[in-house]
């Protein structure tokens, strides 16, 4: 699908940092998934803790886009987005709860901000794969799981409660910030979850690897085997 | 690369590449029964369909033999599985396969279903509280197709009141891992990747 790459230049006004009416300024500027319409806004909130995008409009926009990126790499998707029009501004407004700043910390300076939105029609390149019935089960479109590696692995609470830790788990390519285009899938739960400050399964990723924490309490001692899978769905 | 086949899609992201472990397919779909133990082989992953239900939560409990339904109610799901480890059995006379540099299989068409994956929610990215007091919205369209992997959740003791991570209210699928309790709502973050997948066929 296509792209609309923004440039934000930062600015900041209360607890908003970005691009606003009266602070911080963008380029280009037009929306291409919204038939080039203006963005008048695309800011952090530090306080509340979420991020918005304000796209001129004289009715409430539909979400004709698949997600914003960051340059961090984190993604917030149009379908998780709350929606509102605000009339007074003549403004649709896209929300996301998001912490933390999207901005790596920055109150000035450039950074990127890329829309990917539209449909794919029949692409002129890729690969599009049909089973029997004519039905497609792979497009060039898709955002899939490759499996990069899987196993699992057998965790202890110990007697008393406490915690056990894997060995790590080496995983080519991982690092501790690459969580759009390499995650860990846990396909077991560990101990039920009775206390809100213990966190039954906890993953620790590293560069190149990763590590699973269970952590169990009394009268949840035992062996747990957590099956894991880390996969690729971004770039390699 | 010096042998293989790599795919990616138009921005950048793979969805084919033989220098890698597998690919990953729908191998199993039906309905999950209350008090139910569902099975699952090796490299495989449970996703749950969610109803559009208002305020029905699920509990699942890791348990010997696999993952039991507690929630109460029947809830669709598909299974997900690294293709590697499936028998080949491709005796069409049609399709693509790849293996590995090892010779184990890779890819398949010879499933009836693919699916694409709609949303990732890295750890820590959802809350279970938003500034409205509200969980976090992973999903509002149609929920037709529409699966969600297990996330874990953080606390829970009833399943009546704050058992587990996702409630549908208001044609909204919601994070909802958070702990309710006479002195307040609290909300913790997602510890693991949430997904949310549509089944293509």
């Amino acid at each position: 699908m296509p792209t609309d790459t923004q440039t934000v230049t930062l600015g900041t006004s209360g607890n908003f940092v970005g691009y606003g009416a009266t602070y911080g300024s963008i380029s280009d500027g037009t929306a291409n998934a919204f038939g080039g319409a203006a963005w008048e806004g695309a800011f952090w909130d530090s306080v509340n803790k979420n991020f918005r995008i304000y796209i001129n409009s004289t009715s409430v926009l539909a979400r004709d886009f698949e997600y914003i990126q960051f340059e961090n790499g984190d993604k917030l998707y149009a379908q998780a987005a709350a929606v509102q029009y605000i009339s007074y501004i003549t403004t649709t407004q896209f929300y996301w709860s998001y912490d933390p700043s999207p901005w790596d910390g920055a109150t000035s300076g450039t950074k990127s901000l890329i829309m990917e939105y539209g449909t794919l029609s029949e692409a002129a390149y890729g690969i599009k794969v049909f089973n029997s019935s004519s039905q497609s089960i792979l497009d060039t479109s898709d955002i899939v799981n490759t499996v990069i590696t899987q196993g699992s692995v057998n965790l202890t609470v110990p007697s008393g409660g406490g915690t056990d830790t894997s060995s790590a788990i080496s995983v080519a390519g991982m690092t501790t910030t690459n969580k759009s285009d390499i995650g860990v899938l846990l396909f077991d739960l560990g101990p039920p979850p009775v206390d809100a400050f213990v966190t039954p399964l906890n993953i620790t990723r590293s560069n190149g690897s990763f590590t699973i924490t269970v952590t169990g309490l009394t009268g949840q001692d035992g062996t747990y085997t957590i099956n894991y899978q880390a996969v690729l769905y971004g770039e390699s | 690369m010096a042998f293989g086949v790599q795919a990616f899609n138009s921005v950048g992201d793979t969805i084919f590449d033989t220098t890698q472990l597998s690919q990953t397919q729908v191998t199993a779909s039906g309905t999950w029964a209350n008090t139910v133990t569902l099975a699952r082989a090796t490299g495989e992953m449970i996703c749950l369909g969610i109803p559009n239900t208002t305020a029905r939560r699920y509990k699942m409990r890791q348990v010997t033999g696999g993952i039991r339904n507690d929630s109460g109610v029947t809830v669709n799901y598909v299974k997900l599985s690294a293709i590697n480890e499936q028998t080949p059995s491709f005796a069409a006379s049609y399709g693509i396969e790849t293996f590995d540099a090892s010779g184990n299989l890779s890819y398949s068409s010879n499933y009836t279903q693919g699916f694409k994956i709609r949303a990732i929610y890295p750890e820590y990215s959802l809350s279970g509280l938003d500034s409205t007091a509200n969980p976090s919205t992973v999903w509002t369209s149609s929920l037709t197709n529409i699966y969600f992997t297990m996330g874990g959740c953080d606390y829970g003791t009833n399943i009546a009141d704050n058992f587990d991570i996702f409630v549908y209210e208001s044609g909204k699928v919601k994070y909802a891992n958070s702990l309710f309790t006479g002195f307040g709502t609290y909300a913790f973050n997602n510890k693991r990747v949430v997904q949310v997948i549509e089944i293509r066929n």
